[in-house]
């Protein structure tokens, strides 16, 4: 067996699961099933300046449950940075740079102790695209990635995108990276026979309120959903509501602010930052199509949970969404409001043409969260096969 | 921790990259590449003061935030120790509630470390911080509210 340490200091503190936090809780509902691994989930504790292990059979079943009883994980068992064996694996796959213990200070301990380091680095947004994020957010992600590139043993990644951006870095520098690897995301969330009992009668008259276009995921700077308030506002009225489902991010007053101006807002538009799985899965198959401007995207999971659903799809024309959606999606220029009200409107326009784009999307199957840690599993084996670098 | 030549010019392309595209969307960082790289390697709890003692006004206080709480001083800290010495900025920086939350230690520091009131005051609140129902109740405070409650723990 695999000794696997996953540090999981901000799930235990976490208040929404999506995007990252939301991949990690997947992996570890399958990774704990693998006999392969014995998987031994730690959370930094400052008062004693060390790790706490968690205890794995409760946590695991918060991934799945997420019933707020997380003081009922923590065990009294500690373990100092001194304390991790040699040989054993460090699987950074949370959103560790936001935690106490910078990656530059541990990363060189557990290199010394002969512990091989495998960070799952989802996107490098926060060095690439600085300009949508929290600036101490992206030094604390420049203290993650460049202790990646240093010290680890192997590097996962979600997407050839995210590979080629890593690529490009280490042109620039005096090192060579460790290999990395591609772990392609499930896009499997889908309940068979949803229970539309556990819709709010809000949602389904949004849903009935006339034709929609759906955008999802957390309503933040690099998603650009002023796109698609200004496609609204100049364009789509009239004929095409919208609909932004997502909890509400930082640096997002001025959108929030035009947005509840607006005196369609709640009659034409909406915006719904609490939805729930089921009402999610009801807004995607109520829609007309789930349009994602996104500037940039570690992966764009709504692509594929749109996918799934036989949802069209019309995306910001840029290449990780390009990898995501293939020839099954239609692409409008970044930024292009006129182009997409154009697109959007051919289609309501011509049955024909939208029926057509319906058939391009049967029959995608998307690969599974059972496979995403089938790659995993394989990844850290390979990496346990080796001699620490 | 110092950063060998290998390690200070990783950190240093990746800064700069990042540095350049701000630029290109006319923002900026609020610290320089010297001062982020000063900050790296930092243990969690306990903090060498002796690798920042040269250090003067402004990029002291960065390079003490960066290390103690992870983020950059606001325009509220900033303007709160603009023309204070390194023993002004030091206790500024220990009387935050943070420092004390955090139970965080400067050793080897030529100056006071203990917390004030405030500090010690807000350190057995320390289990609040990171009580996700607390965190979850926070965030349903409007916006105002919660702003107010970060800044107490900031």
């Amino acid at each position: 067996m695999i000794k696997v340490y996953t540090d999981v200091s901000m799930i235990m503190i976490g208040t929404s699961f999506t995007g990252i936090p939301r991949v990690v809780m997947e992996l570890v509902k399958r990774l704990d099933k693998r006999s392969e691994l014995d998987l031994v989930f730690i959370e930094y504790d400052s008062q004693s300046d060390a790790y706490r292990i968690l205890d794995r059979n409760l946590f695991v079943s918060f991934c799945t449950t997420k019933t707020d009883k997380r003081n009922d994980i923590r065990t009294d068992e500690f373990l100092s940075f001194d304390d991790f064996e040699k040989d054993s694996i460090f699987f950074d796959c949370d959103t560790v740079w936001k935690t106490r213990v910078k990656r530059s200070f541990l990363y060189p301990l557990l290199k010394k102790k002969g512990v091989k380091i495998v960070p799952f680095i989802q996107d490098i947004i926060g060095i690439d695209y600085p300009q949508f994020c929290d600036k101490s957010d992206v030094l604390n992600f420049i203290d993650f990635i460049g202790a990646s590139f240093l010290y680890s043993d192997k590097i996962l990644v979600t997407s050839q995108t995210t590979k080629n951006a890593l690529l490009a870095h280490e042109k620039n520098m005096e090192v060579s990276l460790p290999e990395i690897g591609i772990v392609p995301l499930g896009g499997d969330f889908l309940k068979k026979n949803e229970d539309t009992s556990n819709v709010s009668e809000k949602i389904k008259e949004i849903a009935s309120a006339g034709k929609y276009i759906l955008m999802v995921g957390t309503v933040e700077p690099r998603k650009n959903h002023k796109l698609l308030l200004e496609c609204f506002q100049k364009h789509l009225r009239g004929w095409m509501n919208v609909v932004v489902a997502g909890y509400s991010g930082q640096g997002m007053n001025e959108f929030f602010e035009k947005l509840t101006k607006d005196p369609d807002y709640g009659k034409k538009i909406w915006h719904i930052d609490n939805a729930t799985d089921s009402e999610i899965d009801y807004l995607y198959k109520n829609c007309f199509a789930m349009v994602f401007p996104s500037y940039i995207e570690g992966y764009g999971l709504p692509i594929i949970e749109s996918l799934v659903r036989d949802v069209p799809v019309i995306a910001a024309d840029n290449e990780i969404n390009r990898e995501i959606g293939g020839e099954r999606a239609l692409y409008f220029p970044q930024d292009n409001s006129v182009i997409l009200a154009n697109m959007l409107f051919s289609l309501v326009n011509s049955p024909k043409e939208y029926n057509e784009l319906k058939e391009r999307i049967k029959g995608f199957v998307p690969k599974t969260w059972d496979e995403t840690s089938d790659c995993v599993i394989k990844e850290l084996t390979e990496v346990n096969g080796k001699t620490a670098l | 921790m110092i950063l060998n030549e290998r390690e200070a010019n990783v950190y240093a392309c990746l800064f700069s990259h990042a540095d350049n595209e701000l630029k290109r969307n006319r923002q900026f960082f609020g610290c320089e590449e010297n001062i982020f790289l000063r900050s790296l390697s930092a243990s969690p709890k306990n903090t060498d003061y002796t690798q920042f003692a040269d250090l003067q006004g402004e990029a002291l206080l960065e390079c003490l935030f960066l290390v103690l709480f992870q983020r950059l001083p606001s325009e509220k800290d900033r303007k709160k120790c603009a023309g204070k010495d390194a023993e002004g900025i030091v206790k500024y920086v220990v009387n935050k509630p943070s420092f004390s939350v955090r139970g965080m230690q400067i050793d080897n520091c030529p100056y006071s470390t203990k917390p004030g009131l405030k500090g010690r005051i807000f350190s057995s609140l320390a289990v609040g911080m990171n009580s996700p129902s607390l965190r979850r109740f926070a965030k349903k405070m409007p916006r105002g509210i919660q702003n107010a409650i970060r800044g107490i723990f900031a």
